[in-house]
């Protein structure tokens, strides 16, 4: 009698539990509203609708390395990068999208890190904002990105770290690499995404005046379209690093770029957890709930600041898709394989002889 | 003069609540539906905190079997008070312009909502949003005592498209046959409402079907069909459009809903870091 009662109890209390584990209450919040809102969108409409396009890119990826895990690698691979490099990419969308509308699955296995995301991209999209407002000079212009910079922090459960992350978060666990080596196109246009999104900020703060600025983010978006045609070859061969590919907006706003890193670390952890088949499908929610955890945290595997630096540099930024402004004609040469991992401490020092410099 | 009003709400309010009457519930984008817009049933999901949403021009025209028109407009506002939380104000107005009477305007109450919305969707388990709104005696075509109404709405999402389960309860004794709100007034209503969102357009459309049980001693439920289509027009505009058919329990109407929401947040309400500008 009373094995029977404990049963009933235990499947009473089962899915109870993997209700209470599913329960979130995760939710939205508005921009920081401000006279430079979507000033980029008039000023740069075509890297604008470009943002748009990615946000297409990287919700369509999660989706279907979720809900079609066997047909991915082809898919991605094939019709889907197709898809997104002719036509999406071509013809990109004029508004921003609604991501739960094009990955309502994986939305709905992780809401926690798709408001991450959604609310670090709103941060790129504002601090896009600021820096195009040719009504800001220079000292308003910190004041407004210490303001975004302060209303992003201000909720700490979506927040990316302001401690920039050792490279070992998101090349050395049990799941690591499995994107970069299942998906190569894939993950060379995602890096390539990376690589605009952190690079339109160099020319918009080394431009000395609105023409320079408009020049060169032109310059920009033309250099990232110049990787298409050669995929992978064109692509980034490593995850592009502000401090590498904008080093001047990293210098005067370390924080909000180290916050881009880092969110740009934790798209590829998810990709890896999600494209990993040794990752059951049952713990894929834990671990990316876990990487989140610790890519919002100040502690874990946390670098210092000049560490951080060291090591973008070090990995080398003809690796990384090279400069984002006054380049050469030509594609940079990378001097490592692609998604080779290379190891650093904490000071950014080279561990186990992966130096770039041959 | 009871009776003409009673007549005059008989005639436009019919066409607020095709556009679910109380049209509060603002979302700032156009995948986020609200009550009415486009359809009568809505989804879980509230406005972002700290949004506010002005609902533009959110008119409603009705032709009933008469012949006889009616129009509905709701200005309202709706503000992310808290975390997943929206209080919405609105002010209904509506007019008649039916053959042979003179036309007429009048304010047909005013209502205070709040939406709370549980959780968010997760593998498992729906959006989940509890919410109560209140209709207040005010105006010439307002109810005559204060209609408070409970209800819930359920949201699951799936690869199609989501669907939307609506219900909604108001206690306290029926109205009277002459109340002014008698006719968009519901002891109960539910609404079951599908939609699919084509996202590189920004648009979305969906279908619904809703009974109600009007608030009135022996009335019998009334069933109505629905479509609607809400796009977003601006990253700050959304506008929408629905079309609503009575099938059976009350005379055959046709009502169309035309609306558009913006939404803003003023720079100095609490909880925006303060800028030099």
């Amino acid at each position: 009698m009373r094995r029977p009662l404990m049963q009933a109890m235990l499947g009473l209390a089962l899915p109870l539990a993997a209700a209470r584990a599913q329960w979130t209450t995760v939710y939205d919040q508005f921009y920081l509203p401000a006279a430079h809102n979507f000033t980029f969108r008039r000023e740069y409409p075509a890297a604008d609708r470009l943002f748009n396009a990615f946000d297409y890119g990287h919700a369509i990826l999660y989706e279907v390395l979720w809900t079609d895990p066997a047909g991915a690698p082809a898919r991605l691979e094939g019709d889907l990068y197709r898809h997104l490099t002719t036509r999406v990419l071509s013809r990109p969308p004029r508004l921003p999208l609604v991501e739960d509308a094009i990955e309502p699955r994986y939305a709905r296995l992780a809401p926690e890190a798709k408001a991450m995301f959604e609310w670090a991209h709103l941060l790129h999209r504002q601090v896009y904002d600021v820096l195009a407002d040719e009504r800001l000079d220079r000292a308003a212009k910190d004041r407004e990105m210490a303001r975004l910079l302060a209303y992003y922090r201000s909720r700490p459960d979506l927040a990316f770290s302001v401690q920039p992350k050792n490279m070992s978060l998101m090349q050395e666990r049990p799941y690591s690499l499995a994107f970069r080596q299942g998906f190569p196109k894939f993950n060379g246009l995602i890096w390539a995404y990376h690589w605009l999104q952190v690079g339109l900020y160099e020319p918009l703060v080394v431009g000395r005046s609105a023409e320079e600025r408009q020049a060169g983010v032109a310059a920009t978006v033309a250099r990232f379209r110049q990787m298409l045609p050669e995929a992978p070859g064109g692509f980034p061969v490593m995850m592009p690093m502000t401090a590498a590919i904008a080093p001047t907006f990293a210098t005067r706003y370390p924080a909000i770029a180290i916050v881009f890193d880092n969110l740009h670390s934790m798209h590829d952890v998810i990709s890896d957890i999600l494209a990993n088949a040794s990752v059951p499908r049952a713990e894929k929610r834990a671990r990316i709930l876990e990487a989140a955890r610790a890519y919002r945290d100040d502690t874990t595997e946390v670098m210092t600041v000049a560490g951080w630096r060291r090591m973008s540099l070090g990995m080398g930024l003809e690796n990384q898709g090279g400069s984002a402004v006054g380049f050469l004609p030509a594609l940079p040469a990378p001097t490592m394989p692609r998604g080779m991992v290379m190891r650093y401490d904490r000071e950014g020092n080279p561990l186990g002889g992966h130096d770039h410099h041959q | 003069m009871l009776t003409l009003l009673a007549r005059i709400a008989s005639r436009a309010m019919p066409a607020l609540l095709a556009a679910g009457a109380s049209t509060l519930g603002a979302q700032t984008d156009f995948y986020n539906t609200d009550r009415a817009r486009p359809l009568v049933t809505e989804d879980a999901v509230v406005i972002e905190r700290r949004a506010f949403e002005l609902q533009l021009a959110p008119l409603t025209l009705t032709r009933a079997a008469a012949g006889a028109y009616g129009w509905g407009l709701a200005p309202e506002l709706a503000w992310g008070l808290a975390p997943r939380t929206q209080l919405g104000i609105a002010l209904p107005l509506a007019f008649t312009d039916a053959a042979g009477a003179r036309p007429r305007a009048a304010i047909a109450g005013a209502e205070v909502e709040l939406l709370h919305q549980l959780n968010a969707e997760s593998t498992t388990l729906p959006a989940f949003a509890l919410g109560v709104d209140a209709l207040l005696p005010v105006g010439p075509l307002g109810p005559a005592r204060t209609l408070t109404t409970v209800r819930t709405v359920l949201t699951r999402t799936h690869g199609w498209g989501r669907l939307h389960l609506n219900g909604a309860w108001t206690p306290g004794d029926a109205l009277a046959p002459g109340d002014a709100a008698v006719d968009h007034a519901a002891r109960w209503s539910a609404g079951l409402a599908l939609d699919h969102t084509f996202a590189l357009r920004s648009t979305l459309v969906g279908v619904e079907a809703t009974v109600a049980e009007p608030l009135v001693d022996g009335a019998d439920a009334v069933w109505r069909a629905g479509a609607g289509l809400r796009r977003q027009a601006t990253p700050r505009l959304a506008v929408d459009a629905g079309l609503h058919r009575v099938l059976g329990g009350g005379s055959a109407e046709w009502s169309l809903t035309m609306g558009a929401a913006f939404a803003f947040a003023p720079a100095r309400m609490p909880g925006f870091p303060r800028g030099a500008r």
